[in-house]
C-alpha cells in the first residue's frame, strides 16, 4: 500500500464528521429558532449541545 | 431570553423526534442535488479519467475532442446520485480570452462542490496554466482571494515519471501501484516547482482553513480559531510548516492539514495512486452541506488500488512482488490465460484523455 495511504483515508474521514457535525450544529440551532422553541435556541451552548446529543445518536445511524 | 451558563431549559419542549425527522429530510434535500465537480486544465491533461478513478464514475474519456473554450458539462446518475462535471478547457493559449468565458469560469468555481486545476507531470510548461490563473482570478482582491481558496492543484498522469520504475504489490484479488523512495522525491520537486510557478504569488491573498480537532490554540498571528474550524491566512510554505511543527508537535496532524490545501497533488488516476491524499483535500474544502453528496461518491475501500486484473493489462510498470505476490499473479495467470510484459516507461501506450 503506497506511502500514506492509511493517513489519508482517516484523515478524510475525520473532516467528513468534523463537517456534519458543524452542519447540524447550525442548521440544529437555526431549526430551534425557526421552529419557536426559544429557550433552547437562545440558550447556551449546554441546552444546545444537550438537544444536539439527544438527536444526534439517532440521525448519525441513518445518515 | 438568555440562559446562565448553570440554568436549565425546559426540556419537555423538546421534540427530538421532530428535530430528528426535519434533519434527515434536509439532508435528503442535499444529497438529491447533484455533486458539482469542476476541472480546469488544458486538453489532454486527463480530466475525465481522474473524476473516474475519484468518484467512480464512467465519464467518457475522448482523446479527440477539439479544441474549445466553451465549458461542456456532462452529467452522471448512479440510481439515486448525480454527479455533475463541468469540463473548463484550458484558455491559457487564447490572447484574447472572452470576458463571457472567463466569467462563466469563475461563476462554476465560486459555485462547484469541488474545483480542481488539472497538470501534466510530464510537462515543465506553465505558461499555459499561469496566463489562464491571472484570466481567471482577475484583478479583484477580494475575488482573487476567494478564487484561490476554492481550487484545489492536480499534478496527473504521475505514472510518467520515474527516477526507477514503478511497483505493483498485489494484494489479494486487488493491487497498488507504488513509486520508489527517488521517484517520490522527483514527484515532490515536480510539484514544489508547479506550486512556485503557479500559486506562490497569491500566498498574501489566501486563507486556509480545516477543522478545529481540538488540539487547542496556536498562539502565532497568522491562526484564527473558532470552535469549530482553524484558519491561516497566507500560504503555509513547507519551511514554515517545519518550523510550526517542530515548535508544536501535537498540532502536526492540523498544520499539515492548512498546508496540503495549497500544495499541488502529484496522482496517477491511471495506477490510482495518492488519490487518497487529494481526496482529503477535497473533503477539507468542500463545505458542510457538498460534504453528504461528497460522501455518496467515494469509497474509500477502492480508492487507491486497481482490481489485478486490470493491473496485469497494463503494459509500463515493472513488477516487485514476494513469494505471495508471485503466487497471486501465478494464479491469476493460470485462470485468465493472459500474458504480458514488464516495460518499463510506458508511454506509448498512453491514450490521451
Amino acid at each position: 500500500m503506497p506511502r500514506d495511504d492509511d493517513k489519508y483515508r482517516r484523515r478524510y474521514e475525520r473532516t467528513s464528521e468534523s463537517k456534519k457535525e458543524k452542519d447540524f450544529y447550525e442548521w440544529l440551532k437555526a431549526f430551534l429558532k425557526e421552529t419557536g422553541i426559544r429557550a433552547a435556541a437562545e440558550g447556551t451552548w449546554k441546552s444546545l449541545k444537550w438537544i444536539a446529543e439527544k438527536v444526534w445518536e439517532v440521525i448519525e445511524d441513518n445518515l | 431570553m438568555t440562559h446562565s451558563p448553570s440554568e436549565e431549559f425546559d426540556k419537555s419542549n423538546i421534540d427530538s423526534e421532530k428535530i430528528k425527522n426535519a434533519y434527515l429530510k434536509r439532508i435528503a434535500s442535499e444529497k438529491s442535488k447533484a455533486l458539482s465537480v469542476s476541472v480546469m486544465g488544458q486538453t489532454g491533461v486527463g480530466k475525465s479519467s481522474l473524476i473516474n478513478a475519484l468518484f467512480g464514475t464512467q465519464l467518457k474519456t475522448d482523446p479527440v475532442r477539439p479544441c474549445t473554450r466553451e465549458v461542456e458539462t456532462v452529467e452522471f446518475f448512479a440510481g439515486e446520485r448525480k454527479l455533475a462535471f463541468h469540463d473548463l478547457p484550458g484558455i491559457g493559449e487564447s490572447p484574447h480570452a472572452d470576458i463571457g468565458y472567463i466569467k462563466e469560469y469563475r461563476r462554476l468555481i465560486v459555485e462547484s462542490d469541488v474545483v480542481l486545476w488539472v497538470l501534466h507531470a510530464d510537462s515543465r510548461s506553465v505558461v499555459s496554466d499561469q496566463a489562464a490563473l491571472v484570466k481567471v482570478l482577475g484583478n479583484s482582491k477580494e475575488a482573487n482571494s476567494k478564487l484561490i481558496s476554492k481550487l484545489t492543484f492536480v499534478l496527473n498522469k504521475v505514472d510518467l515519471i520515474q527516477a526507477s520504475p514503478w511497483t505493483l504489490e498485489p494484494s489479494g484479488k486487488y493491487a497498488y501501484f507504488n513509486c520508489s523512495s527517488d521517484t517520490d522525491k522527483l514527484l515532490a520537486l515536480k510539484a514544489a516547482y508547479f506550486r512556485s510557478q503557479l500559486t506562490d504569488k497569491y500566498a498574501s491573498r489566501t486563507v486556509s482553513s480545516t477543522y478545529n480537532g481540538g488540539e487547542g490554540v496556536l498562539e502565532e498571528p497568522e491562526f484564527t480559531f473558532s470552535q469549530k474550524v482553524v484558519e491561516y491566512h497566507g500560504m503555509l510554505s513547507d519551511k514554515k510548516l517545519l518550523e510550526l511543527v517542530e515548535k508544536y508537535p501535537k498540532h502536526s496532524d492540523l498544520l499539515d492539514r492548512l498546508a496540503d490545501n495549497y500544495r499541488v497533488i502529484p496522482v496517477s488516476a491511471r495506477y490510482k495512486f495518492n488519490l487518497s491524499q487529494l481526496l482529503s483535500v477535497i473533503a477539507n474544502k468542500a463545505s458542510e452541506s457538498a460534504i453528504y453528496r461528497l460522501d455518496d461518491f467515494v469509497d474509500l475501500r477502492e480508492i487507491n488500488r486497481i482490481s489485478l486484473r486490470e493491473a496485469v493489462g497494463f503494459r509500463g510498470p515493472r513488477y516487485k512482488f514476494g513469494f505471495w505476490g508471485f503466487l497471486s499473479i501465478l494464479i491469476h495467470w493460470l485462470k485468465f490465460g493472459r500474458s504480458w510484459k514488464e516495460v518499463s516507461g510506458g508511454k506509448e501506450t498512453y491514450a490521451e484523455r
